[in-house]
């Protein structure tokens, strides 16, 4: 499955050197994230698998600048964002990062419409929020308050939210951890889309180890390093997965 | 802000509409006294400013048994005087349509110090003939410029035609005799004539008005605008010193006195109870806009992960309380002006005429709106910057719990003999002292507020019971004109088993310390009697005299003093000790037997007579020697319709009081309630039942209002002592309240409590385990 030759072909859109990341809560001084080095390029669907508490979702945070490393540097493009301050932090998470969360982050009080449009707020051009919505196959949930939708239409929500910005890199933690079967296989199914169709950087934490069966680069994390990168030469899609 | 950011404010309000209308309420009510008292005090204050410069309110008046013209010179002369005039009064009748009503004669030379302001008809011009009568009295009377009036002054009978119906700054407060105790305006008026037209053979000056050139004419006096007072008032004492003469400068003239009394009391009012508000209003922002950013939590860190600048996010939070507090202050202020400020000062024009009445806005309320909404962004930005200052990564995972160690209580040797219930309290107050404390200092306040509000309302009622039946039992007073001799008002009490009373204002003196006072010279009797400042019945002293408390506040005096005083008429200075110390509600002065008077040489004159036996009204009108009879009954609905607009504010705070305490009790135990949410679904996981955690919630609310209403009944007395004793600077009273304020207090707060918690404790029942318990690491 492993196919170096193939990656090196493309344009680097992240990169790591040495990331490291040290918790500290009182006395106790917890090591999340060991020297981390890691390429992805532009376009790819990355994975990042591991068991509870292995550092994947620090090392996507770190990715997407919603923390910082402790040590080591980290590249977006030719940008260094470990050098970037919070200021410059925010710009580039508003302008390049769209973020989906386990459990949708919508905002409550406003409509799904008004949760895509919260984006316009940002300063950044979007695109049309009922387009959005209809790309998720939502247009006519657009008056909706999160309350009056299902999971994976909250999560599909989130996924319009996230695309109408239209950012280079794709951050999912665990996006269909709160969903059953089906309704999940259609949110990767939307995953996978924007990275097959719109050449969109996506990259997914997960701790089922099954949807790696879907992505193009396989990360195993494990107490805080890379213990594998798998790449996969054939992913599946996502409709055929069964889990 | 942005509109979409916007539009969530607007749903986030409407979700947590209980507790930002508690805010709001809180800024409505505080904004809603301060304007209305600070539109009366600022209208007041400037008209009466306008007032006085266009009529030239005299600075200093002296008043004696008579005065000529060659006394008018010597006072023109000092290099200090502008000004001065003239001038007779005496009080006698007036007969029109059939009806005879009192009036006050003013005979003048010259109309240029405390001048006629006219209302209708021509102006004064020196040796015209005419009327000039008071505006009130013309218009509830039905006269009018044209009239013919018949009069009756010094006894003699004569006609004048009214040429003006005018107002006068000396009589803004006008109380025709000594005898009524609040002002009757239109019942009885004021006129004024050109001596020349005085009935009698010859007209016999009693008083010079003053204008003095570096004094100015606005209602407040400046220090230095006293000190040139003061020192002309001792030129003239000097000038004078052959005869007794009666000094009275502007402050003390009694209708400024008066007013700069209400006025005082109004400023008092007007920052004491919104101060009070405001804070628990800042109480309730914190408490709401913790448990709101609390329960936002996720989307402050979603809004953080998406990009959105800290500035925005913090600008978008902070508006909450912003928006709630602008609008609660600026609709406050205006309902305040247009119900509780009107009120005063429609109550305030029915004793003080001043054409120039009206309300007005100070750039103090701009400032103290602008104050309590910077305060308000400031107490949210300070709840939500703990939240707000982490990063995105932070927020998005739950808060851990709080970590403190065993406290002292934990480590004594009955801990482990206590309940579960009362370790899991003991451990959470420790855990939470700030929540704790925000809850004491909110039932404090509430609790402080309604023992105020309960005291004044038992001071404000008690002082007529306390006057009326306790000081002066009498049923009825008689008042005597100040020219009766000692036989007559004798006779009367021997008619009517009285007790004669001598009592008159003057300027009693210690050093340079000086203040006009009442004196006070008792005959035998017990019908005016005399109490310390616990209620006991005291006896005055037979050698020497008492003083009343607030005298020997206001002069600094203390037992064993020697004070002295000049009655008019009587050239000789009196110096008298101090022995004891007496308590009195209004008539604030000295008093003395009458055996110790007349044994440093003071020639008793009564004026008083009070009796039990029933005096007919009559008299006050059919008999020369007889001013006023009033009745208790009346004196105590004068009373009561003087107080009525302070029982309105008593009112308003009692109400405002209980509104909060729900308010800030519901408040608080819902932010406790949400923020032990985690801990109340783990215990009921383990089995634990409804009942048994509702009684755990409740244990602590209880120990929360138990230490809060100790507080609030320490803080609730001193506030009511301060609040009292600003009121009404001329009053005084024995700040002894009954049990009833208290039990009220505690009762009402622990009322409030009970409900409060039950209704927050009841939704144990309905809590959601695994919400809840969803995400905890």
């Amino acid at each position: 499955m492993e196919n170096s030759t193939k990656v090196e072909n493309k344009k680097v859109l992240i990169k790591l050197e040495k990331v490291g990341k040290i918790y500290k809560t009182g006395q106790i001084v917890y090591e999340a994230l060991h020297d981390i080095d890691l390429e992805v390029t532009e376009g790819e669907l990355v994975v990042i698998l591991g068991p509870s508490g292995s550092g994947k979702s620090t090392l996507l945070n770190v990715i997407g600048g919603l923390d910082n490393a402790t040590s080591g540097k980290i590249y977006f493009g030719d940008d260094e964002i470990t050098a970037f301050n919070d200021t410059r932090l925010g710009k580039f998470r508003a302008r390049d990062v769209g973020i989906i969360f386990q459990f949708y982050n919508l905002v409550p009080s406003l409509t799904a419409y008004e949760n895509v449009d919260l984006m316009r707020d940002l300063g950044i051009d979007i695109i049309d929020p009922t387009e959005a919505l209809g790309l998720v196959g939502l247009a006519d949930k657009s008056t909706n308050f999160p309350s009056q939708m299902s999971g994976g239409q909250q999560q599909r929500v989130a996924i319009a939210r996230a695309i109408a910005k239209k950012p280079r890199l794709l951050l999912c933690d665990e996006p269909t951890g709160a969903l059953d079967t089906n309704t999940g296989r259609e949110v990767l199914k939307l995953l996978q889309d924007q990275s097959r169709i719109d050449k969109r950087t996506v990259v997914m934490v997960t701790h089922n180890a099954l949807f790696a069966e879907i992505a193009d680069k396989v990360i195993m994390v494990k107490n805080g390093t890379i213990d594998e990168i798998v790449i996969n030469d054939n992913p599946k899609d996502a409709f055929d997965l069964e889990w | 802000m942005t509109k979409n950011l916007v539009i969530k404010l607007i749903r986030d309000l409407r979700e947590n509409f209980v507790q930002f209308l508690a805010i709001f309420l809180m800024c409505f009510f505080a904004m809603f006294i301060m304007e209305a008292f600070d539109a009366v005090v600022t209208g007041l204050g400037n008209s009466v400013d306008e007032y006085y410069k266009e009529t030239n309110f005299m600075d200093i008046k002296i008043s004696s048994e008579g005065f000529s013209r060659e006394d008018l010179s010597l006072i023109m002369n000092l290099p200090a005087v502008k000004n001065a005039e003239l001038r007779y009064t005496t009080n006698g009748k007036v007969k029109h349509k059939g009806k005879e009503k009192k009036l006050e004669f003013n005979f003048i030379e010259e109309n240029e110090v405390s001048k006629m302001l006219i209302w209708k008809g021509t102006p004064y011009e020196k040796d015209q003939s005419g009327i000039w009568i008071d505006r009130y009295f013309a218009e509830k009377q039905g006269i009018d410029v044209g009239d013919e009036l018949q009069l009756i002054c010094d006894g003699v009978e004569f006609d004048e035609s009214v040429r003006g119906i005018v107002e006068n700054p000396d009589h803004s407060y006008f109380v025709i005799d000594n005898t009524y105790t609040i002002p009757s305006i239109g019942d009885y008026g004021y006129a004024f004539l050109d001596s020349g037209d005085y009935p009698g053979e010859y007209v016999q000056f009693d008083s010079i008005y003053i204008d003095l050139k570096n004094v100015s004419n606005q209602f407040e006096l400046t220090e230095a605008d006293k000190k040139e007072t003061d020192s002309v008032k001792l030129e003239i004492q000097n000038l004078f010193s052959e005869i007794n003469i009666s000094c009275v400068s502007k402050k003390d003239e009694e209708g400024h006195d008066a007013l700069h009394g209400d006025m005082e009391s109004d400023e008092t009012l007007e920052i004491v109870f919104p101060c009070l508000f405001i804070t628990i209003a800042l109480l309730g922002i914190v408490s709401t806009m913790t448990r709101l950013v609390l329960k936002q939590r996720t989307i402050i860190g979603t809004f953080k992960a998406l990009g959105f600048a800290k500035g925005v996010v913090f600008m978008h939070y902070i508006t909450y309380s912003v928006v709630v507090c602008l609008l609660g202050c600026i609709l406050g202020a205006v309902a305040g002006w247009f119900s509780l400020g009107q009120y005063i000062l429609d109550i305030m024009a029915e004793y003080y005429c001043n054409p120039y009445q009206r309300l007005e806005v100070s750039p103090r309320i701009i400032i103290v709106i602008l104050a309590v909404v910077g305060m308000s962004a400031l107490t949210n930005f300070l709840s939500c910057r703990g939240i707000l200052s982490l990063r995105a990564s932070e927020i998005l995972v739950p808060e851990p719990p709080t970590v403190a160690g065993a406290g002292i209580i934990e480590k004594a040797f009955f801990w482990n003999k206590l309940s579960f219930a009362s370790r899991w309290n003991i451990r959470d107050i420790n855990r939470n002292k700030i929540r704790t404390l925000a809850g004491i200092i909110g039932v404090t306040l509430c609790t402080a507020l309604m023992l105020t509000a309960f005291g004044m309302d038992e001071l404000n009622k008690g002082v007529v019971e306390w006057q009326y039946s306790g000081l002066t039992p009498s049923n009825y007073q008689i008042g005597f004109a100040p020219e009766t001799d000692y036989g007559t008002v004798y006779e009367y009490s021997r008619q009517y088993k009285g007790q004669m009373v001598e009592k008159l204002q003057t300027d009693i003196t210690k050093d340079d310390k000086r203040g006009l006072y009442y004196v006070t010279v008792m005959d035998e009797g017990n019908l005016y009697r005399f109490q310390d400042d616990s209620g006991k019945y005291i006896r005055l002293p037979d050698m020497g005299v008492a003083a009343s408390a607030r005298v020997m506040e206001e002069m600094d005096l203390k037992i064993g003093d020697t004070v002295s005083f000049r009655i008019p008429g009587v050239k000789e200075k009196f110096k008298v000790k101090i022995y004891t110390v007496y308590k009195e509600p209004y008539e604030q002065g000295i008093a003395m037997k009458r055996r110790f008077y007349e044994s440093i040489n003071g020639e008793f004159k009564p004026n008083q007579l009070f009796t039990n036996m029933t005096v007919p009204a009559r008299y006050a009108t059919e008999r020369e020697e007889i001013i006023s009879v009033f009745s208790k009954d009346e004196y105590i609905r004068s009373y009561r319709l003087k107080s009525q607009a302070t029982n309105l504010e008593v009112y308003y705070v009692m109400t405002i009081a209980v509104l909060l305490g729900i308010v800030v009790m519901y408040n608080l135990g819902v932010l406790s309630f949400a923020e032990k949410m985690r801990e109340v679904a783990t215990l009921k996981v383990l089995g634990f039942s409804t009942g048994s955690i509702r009684w755990i919630l409740n244990q602590q609310s209880l120990i929360i209002d138990g230490a809060g209403t100790v507080t609030g009944l320490i803080l609730g007395k001193k506030l009511l002592v301060f609040a009292m004793s600003n009121l009404d600077y001329s009053a005084d009273y024995i700040y002894r309240i009954s049990y009833m304020p208290y039990l009220l207090s505690v009762l009402i707060s622990f009322v409030l409590s009970i409900v409060v918690n039950s209704i927050i404790s009841a939704k144990v029942k309905t809590i959601n385990m695994v919400d809840a318990l969803k995400g905890v690491r």
